[in-house]
């Protein structure tokens, strides 16, 4: 192999295209050739220029220009040398020989796309330009993984995970909103989240869905925090059945003695229903905080009043 | 040496009123004097403690049976009583005493609110809220269940909760807060500041002393501090001038510092890093770290500050570096790979680095996937 071949494996091996058996003998190359060396050199220096971020460069504009023209100049006399037009293929690109082949393609694009409005399935593959606008610039990628690929169409289907940063505004009304703040509680990893999600969420405990959630909060979440928090919400909502059984069930499990506080705290106005009596007994009896047993006592005093 | 029974008595009298008040008041009157301390035993209800400017100490229980024991000594008044098996309704103990006098007050099951006095205050229950007003001497509050409130302090603050949340104006020297949920607020600590909550946010308008707050939910604010060590396990950290050390840390949420004039480090999982480096000398330990996993990074260094500075980030798919930096970097490659290869085509982070005048501080900035850095410099005066 000579060196004129060894120079085009630089490129393919700075790509990471090299076959595995072909990099070892490129590297003994490299360490003896020094014309390849240096080109391999000036070949990372090109890959280095280019990843690096240039979208702040102030380029001057009669540079572009002169490239611009350059460019063009060149697309012409590649345009000038292009291979039908060399005199062995010229009888079978004659005009008459392009007017017929443009005919049978019609008829066959015609047929395809007959066929295709006939179809029951649909196939949903991008098309190379589709696919390049559906990712953001701003996504951040993890889990990718190749689902499939062509060697002969060269078509790849490749799947992962995107993460996008968004940013949403509206009222708790909103149900794009409540559904994030909703899902927010469900996400065991971030406490934070669900603490502010449940502040946020226990301004307006009236609404059916979001008591809902408060309540589930209350009662299954791990940080005390986002439970006194819910709590809070809660308090005022008391006469309330699903609210009442909940406070209830937090009094008598909850190994927080301060939400039990709460909890006691926020039944004292239902200390008039005397079957209240019986079921904050009944729920107390074994708590081991005095302030709680001792609310319990005034409950059932209030209540046989 | 102490003296015997009898003369620590004042003046040999001891005052012991059993009554059995069924839904009555139940009174005693008893001499106190500056520097004595009240005790209060209270077997059940809520506590109130007013102050006056008569060296005297009065009590009235209201609501319920209770057999009301109040020993009058020189150097202090106890209070307690016996509480029948059965309580039916509020118990009420109203307690009147010099505002000169301290307090050391426990009540088994009940709230105590106190009013502003000039001494030092124990103050504990078994479930309920504790508020006060201002408090001249030290403050020991712990509950068991309930909030606790409490104006300005002139000594040192000790308030501990179960659950509930914490609020505390100024604070004279050393304050020490912690509860198992609900937020902490405090004002301006003239000594160290030690907060913990289990859930919910920290808040703290200035600590002279040093600082250190964890949270396991919440955010953790910060006005004026000098050196810093806080945590939080979801919840934003945010500095507005942080003068001495910091060191801080959130598994979920950004971290912004205004003006931080020492050290920093500080480390995200999932957030953006914001700091301003503004020291009041180039002199001394002026080492930056900031790492985020998934998140921006953004700092803003004078322009005359000695250093070494060096910035690492993931290779992001799709996506070219994004650095944008006041200051010339150099791109070097990853020790472990030789030198012939492309970074271009690795996983190896890219790394970055440059020298400051000279070098000196190590000042290390490294973010995962999605972010980007920018280096600011800051004109400093000549």
């Amino acid at each position: 192999m000579n060196c004129r071949e060894r120079q085009h494996d630089i490129v393919l091996f700075l790509y990471d295209e090299l076959p595995a058996g072909d990099r070892n003998d490129l590297r003994s190359h490299l360490d003896a050739c020094v014309p390849c060396k240096q080109f391999c050199e000036h070949e990372e220096q090109l890959h280095f220029k280019l990843t690096e971020d240039f979208s702040d460069w102030e380029v001057p504009s009669d540079l572009l220009v002169e490239s611009r023209r350059g460019l063009s100049e060149e697309l012409d006399r590649i345009d000038a040398r292009r291979w039908w037009r060399l005199p062995v293929l010229a009888p079978l690109f004659s005009r008459m020989r392009l007017l017929e082949s443009a005919a049978l393609v019609s008829i066959g694009l015609a047929l395809g796309v007959y066929v295709t409005v006939n179809q029951d399935t649909v196939d949903i593959t991008p098309t190379t330009n589709q696919s390049q606008i559906a990712i953001p610039q701003d996504a951040a990628f993890s889990n990718l993984r190749i689902i499939d690929s062509d060697p002969v169409t060269g078509r790849v289907r490749l799947a992962g995970d995107m993460v996008q940063p968004m940013q949403l505004e509206g009222s708790l009304q909103d149900e794009a909103i409540r559904r994030l703040l909703f899902g927010a509680l469900q996400v065991p990893s971030n406490p934070g989240f669900r603490l502010r999600a449940v502040e946020l969420l226990a301004q307006s405990p009236r609404d059916a869905s979001i008591k809902e959630v408060l309540i589930g909060a209350l009662l299954n979440d791990d940080n005390v925090g986002v439970r006194m928090y819910a709590m809070e919400g809660l308090m005022a909502f008391a006469e309330d059945e699903d609210v009442r059984r909940a406070l209830i069930y937090v009094l008598e499990n909850d190994q927080n003695a301060g939400i039990r506080v709460q909890a006691i705290e926020a039944l004292s106005p239902l200390s008039q229903d005397e079957d209240m009596g019986e079921i904050i007994q009944n729920a107390t009896r074994g708590d081991d905080n005095p302030y709680i047993r001792m609310k319990s006592l005034q409950f059932v005093g209030s209540g046989n009043r | 040496m102490r003296k015997p029974l009898s003369r620590r008595v004042w003046r040999g009298s001891q005052v012991v009123l059993a009554v059995l008040a069924l839904q009555t008041l139940a009174l005693a009157d008893c001499p106190i004097t500056e520097g004595s301390t009240l005790f209060v035993r209270a077997p059940i209800g809520n506590l109130q403690i007013e102050t006056t400017t008569a060296d005297m100490v009065s009590v009235e229980i209201s609501g319920s049976a209770i057999q009301l024991v109040e020993n009058c000594f020189e150097d202090r008044v106890e209070i307690g009583g016996n509480a029948p098996p059965q309580i039916f309704g509020p118990v009420t103990w109203r307690i009147r005493v010099s505002r000169d006098a301290n307090m050391d007050l426990t009540t088994f099951a009940g709230t105590i609110h106190i009013a502003s006095t000039a001494g030092s205050v124990t103050a504990r229950n078994t479930g309920g809220s504790i508020i006060s007003g201002n408090i001249g001497g030290n403050a020991a509050m712990v509950t068991q269940g309930g909030s606790i409130s409490a104006g300005n302090i002139g000594g040192d603050a000790e308030l501990r909760s179960m659950g509930g949340f914490i609020e505390i104006g100024n604070v004279a020297g050393n304050a020490e807060v912690e509860t198992f949920a609900g937020p902490i607020t405090m004002g301006t600590v003239a000594g160290f500041v030690r907060a913990e909550t289990m859930g919910g946010s920290i808040s703290i308008s200035e600590s002279q002393g040093e600082l250190y707050a964890v949270t396991l939910a919440g955010d953790i604010l910060i006005g004026v501090a000098s050196r810093t060590d806080v945590q939080t396990a979801g919840g934003n950290i945010i500095g507005m001038r942080i003068r001495g050390p910091f060191r801080g840390f959130t598994e979920l949420g950004n971290i912004r510092l205004e003006r931080a004039e020492s050290s920093i480090e500080a480390q995200s999982g999932i957030g953006d890093i914001d700091a301003t480096l503004i020291p009041q000398s180039i002199e001394g330990d002026l080492h930056v770290t900031l790492r985020t996993s998934s998140g921006n990074i953004r700092l803003a260094i004078p322009e005359n500050l000695p250093a070494n500075l060096e910035t690492v980030m993931a290779r992001p798919v799709m996506q070219g570096p994004r650095i944008q930096s006041d200051f010339p970097l150099e791109r070097v490659s990853s020790g472990n790979l030789p030198s012939f290869v492309s970074q271009r085509f690795t996983v190896a982070p890219i790394r970055s680095r440059t020298v400051l005048n000279g070098g000196g501080n190590s000042i290390r900035l490294e973010t995962g996937g999605r972010g980007t850095i920018e280096i600011r410099r800051i004109r400093v005066p000549q």
